[in-house]
């Protein structure tokens, strides 16, 4: 089912809104015109994940050589901060933890929502 | 849900709002101390650990109260998230995390220990709940001024327990310097609580030995080492022999360690004997009779059986385990999430009943809809 | 043959066996300083110079003692000396009686001289303890190897020292013992040291009991202390387990591929609790560490070695085992090792009949040859190979 869950500009950058779509908590996040969305339950301890913050990936090739991938931007658990793939929705440090992501558009600065065949690991 | 019985919380961190809270329970002399002109300022924190956590607070972000105060500093918040949820008939409360007793100025850090649990009496544990109940902060550094306090406020019928949150003078917990305040908890009646979940800088001890670390991911890894040794150290130096009647709980560290902690100094025990010849039991059983730890944050193996397998290999662990959330830290347990991991026949002793009987607590009815406990 | 409720057949292991640490000694200081430069002899002093005779104690003394005395009574030789400092003697109670093929001499007292204030001498004592192990020990028996000992206080020395003895076969690896600059020893001012044992492809060695003595600035335990040599014997495991935490975390394996680390002296139960624990809160802190590409339980499996001794004594005899299988594939792991002479050491016999006969060849002789080198070995893992211990890799 596709939804229409609101205009662009009501998805600040960096930050996460929870809305209810169809009985579940989805969290979705903009940054510049790529919208994630997550649901907002945490695969380790059934945790708010999407409560959590949102960053650039933090790599590093060497020790003490840290830099940012912004193209893989992470959500970190509120609780124990484990950080989840906005894209896939995969845990970085665990693989076989994943949350379900859920495809979205944008299309004449709107944000559409597709859930019911959600991206699940 | 896997575990819908009656529960203990055995660690749960409530707070001051802001420091001005906390500062009207001081002297007038010592609240024109802390206080710096325009606005109150962390005075009576002691410098702690310079590793940052990575979430930029070492709480869960969902904890924040929507009145302004931190986490764990609003009884309807908590009574929201923890209490009522989990049919919580006892939570133990323990400062955020009461570090301020280890205060570098010995008489500053006694003054503000005697204001903590002044605060905690009159702001939590004043019958608003009958669930709530408190811990004596005492100055680990001046031993005979934490032993005053925990006579001036230990008999308090809402105070559980004595909590060792720093390691004042450097030495392990089981020193002759520090039994003053294990006779004060015997003469009152309470437990002793180790909280120590970091050996703060103002002391002389380390968290953990062969040097400091350099992140917080090794410090909080290696961090059940210092209460491995106060554990060692109980024993060695006879505490458990000397007070008769003296219960301790092991807070924060885990538990699967026990088992080569305990193997280890059961095999010492041969020659132990020669050089600390007033321990007159193998050490696993004094821990068995008079031990119990936290489980949080509980071990998590890819697979609970690999937990549980640790644990039998010790054996009677059912009994020594006393469920603990740590809410609202960011490592805090999801209670269901631990009732999953543990056998099914363990879970009323793990969450109720051991700490029941170690705190000396009635047998109690859930929850009515002020908040309060029926007595059962 | 007795029966192993744990599920195979308990025997005295009567395989190839190798010693992956045993400890050996000058019979006094004099024998060092043969091998030390003219100047140094006669600072330390010409033997009967000084008032009571003797000559300037070199290295420190370590701070707690057995309360049964140090070292096995008949380890004593005959012939004078400390335990482990006479080859005849080890030879027959040791590398005879244990049937050994092999065993690595790792040093015993002097394991503490990187502690020492003067570092200047701390390098001599180095030095000269290595020429000293390649004259009156490699070479004397053909199934002796040792570890050569350096000043850790002076990493860059340290490399070079290990660069000269690495053309000497028979030294099979570099021992740590005593901190000598305070940190933990993944720090990168030790990264030298393992620059160059990587380069030679020789393992280091981490012993127990480096932080005991009274000039060093690490502590033997957390929290303090300990009092009384019971808790202190357990307790020494501490300090290795921060070095092991450390030299993973700041990334020693990921910079130098290939490098092995084995620990020792410090028993074996304490690993299930310290790697979950490690991996669990890995994955909160990994933005903290990111050039860990992987689970700490990963490093440990692919390139770090368990010395068994001293194995704990759980009581009967499956809990142990129960405890450790726990963990997962641990016979991949562990290494045989005695600890000769020390008082609490582990005969061969005895440690087969703690353990199952269907980790015997591993724990007994391939784990070990394998990471020292020896034919017979079974090669290290790989990194990225997930045991059923630690998490799963990224």
């Amino acid at each position: 089912m596709i939804r229409d869950v609101g205009p662009l500009e009501e998805f600040p950058e960096w930050q996460m809104r929870i809305l209810s779509v169809g009985g579940r908590e989805i969290g979705i996040v903009r940054l510049g015109r790529q919208v994630y969305a997550l649901r907002n339950v945490c695969p380790h301890q059934a945790g708010p994940l999407c409560r959590g913050l949102v960053f650039g990936k933090v790599v590093a090739a060497g020790a003490g050589r840290v830099e940012v991938d912004r193209e893989h931007p992470v959500v970190t658990c509120p609780w124990h901060g484990w950080e989840f793939d906005l894209m896939s929705g995969r845990c970085l440090t665990d693989r076989s933890k994943r949350v379900a992501v859920y495809p979205t558009e944008v299309r004449e600065n709107r944000v559409f929502l597709r859930t019911g065949e959600s991206s699940r690991g | 849900m896997r575990y819908g019985g009656p529960c203990i919380d055995a660690d749960v961190h409530h707070d001051w709002a802001s420091e001005a809270e906390l500062h009207q329970y001081l002297s007038k002399e010592w609240r024109e101390y802390v206080r710096l002109p325009g606005k109150t300022t962390n005075r009576i924190r002691p410098a702690t650990m310079a590793y940052p956590h990575t979430g930029g607070t070492n709480k869960r972000i969902d904890t924040y109260p929507p009145n302004g105060g931190g986490p764990g500093s609003d009884y309807a918040t908590m009574k929201r998230q923890l209490l009522d949820p989990l049919d919580v008939r006892a939570a133990i409360l323990s400062y955020s995390i009461g570090h301020n007793a280890a205060l570098p100025n010995l008489y500053l850090a006694t003054a503000v220990c005697r204001a903590a649990n002044d605060w905690s009496i009159d702001r939590w544990l004043d019958g608003r709940d009958d669930r709530l109940y408190g811990a004596v902060l005492v100055p680990t550094q001046v031993p005979d001024e934490a032993a005053a306090e925990v006579r001036r406020v230990g008999r308090h019928p809402r105070m559980k327990e004595v909590i060792l949150i720093s390691n004042g003078l450097g030495k392990p917990f089981g020193h002759p310097a520090y039994h003053p305040i294990y006779e004060a908890a015997a003469d009152v009646g309470l437990p002793v609580a180790l909280h120590v979940a970091g050996e703060l800088s103002a002391t002389g001890a380390h968290i953990a030995g062969g040097g400091v670390p350099s992140t917080r991911l090794e410090n909080i890894t290696l961090a059940p080492q210092a209460e491995q040794h106060h554990l060692t150290s109980l024993i060695a130096h006879g505490v458990f022999e000397k007070y008769r009647d003296l219960k301790i709980l092991l807070v924060e560290n885990g538990v699967s360690w026990l088992p080569w902690l305990l193997w280890n100094l059961d095999d010492n025990y041969r020659y132990w004997r020669r050089e600390s010849p007033w321990v007159k039991r193998r050490p696993s059983e004094y821990v068995r009779e008079r031990v119990k730890l936290t489980t949080q944050p509980l071990e998590d193996p890819a697979r609970p059986e690999q937990l549980m397998e640790v644990l039998e290999s010790f054996g009677g662990m059912e009994d020594l385990l006393c469920f603990a959330t740590d809410y609202p830290h960011w490592d805090a347990d999801d209670p269901q999430y631990i009732a999953r991991k543990l056998p099914e026949a363990w879970l009323p002793k793990v969450f109720y009943e051991n700490a029941r009987e170690f705190f000396g607590l009635p047998k109690t009815a859930p929850a009515q809809a002020g908040g309060g406990t029926a007595r059962g | 043959m007795p029966e192993d409720p744990a599920g195979g057949a308990r025997t005295s292991y009567g395989g190839p066996t190798i010693d992956a640490c045993a400890h050996h000694h000058w019979t006094n200081q004099l024998e060092l300083m043969e091998y030390m430069p003219e100047g140094w002899r006669e600072f330390l002093g010409r033997p009967g110079a000084f008032p009571g005779g003797g000559v300037m104690a070199a290295v420190p003394v370590h701070k707690y003692q057995h309360p049964e005395g140090d070292k096995l009574t008949e380890a004593w030789p005959e012939a004078g000396g400390p335990p482990g400092s006479d080859l005849d003697t080890l030879r027959h109670q040791l590398l005879d009686r244990n049937r050994l093929e092999r065993v690595v001499l790792a040093h015993d007292a002097a394991i503490v001289a990187p502690t020492m204030p003067n570092h200047y001498l701390a390098l001599e004592v180095a030095k000269a303890a290595n020429t000293w192990s390649a004259e009156r020990w490699i070479g004397r028996d053909e199934r002796i190897a040792c570890l050569a000992m350096v000043p850790n206080q002076l990493p860059d020395e340290a490399a070079k020292e290990i660069r000269r003895i690495a053309a000497t076969p028979g030294f099979v690896g570099v021992v740590m013992g005593g901190n000598g600059l305070g940190k933990p020893f993944g720090h990168p001012v030790y990264h030298p040291i393992y620059e160059a044992a990587a380069e030679c492809d020789l393992p280091v060695v981490l012993h127990a009991g480096g932080d005991a003595t009274p000039d060093v600035i690490t502590h033997t335990a957390g929290g303090g202390l300990p009092a009384t040599y019971a808790e202190y014997e357990v307790l020494k495991a501490q300090p290795v387990m921060t070095h092991l935490v450390n030299m993973i975390v700041q990334g020693v394996f990921e910079k130098y591929r290939g490098f092995r680390l084995m620990v020792a002296g410090v028993g074996i139960a304490w690993l299930p609790s310290l790697f979950w624990r490690f991996d669990t809160n890995y994955k909160t802190f990994r933005r903290e560490v990111p050039w860990l590409n992987r689970s700490p339980s990963e490093v440990l499996w692919s390139s770090i070695r368990i010395g068994t001794w001293p194995l704990e004594q759980a009581p009967g005899r499956e809990a142990l085992v129960r405890h450790m299988r726990a963990f997962g594939p641990v016979e991949d792991l562990l290494c045989y090792a005695s600890g000769y002479p020390d008082r609490e050491m582990d005969p061969a016999a005895a440690a087969s009949e703690r353990l199952p006969a269907e980790w015997h060849a591993k724990v007994f002789h391939t784990n070990a040859a394998g990471f020292y080198r020896w034919p017979g070995g079974s090669p290290p893992r790989g990194p990225g190979t997930a045991a059923g211990g630690g998490t799963s890799p990224p």
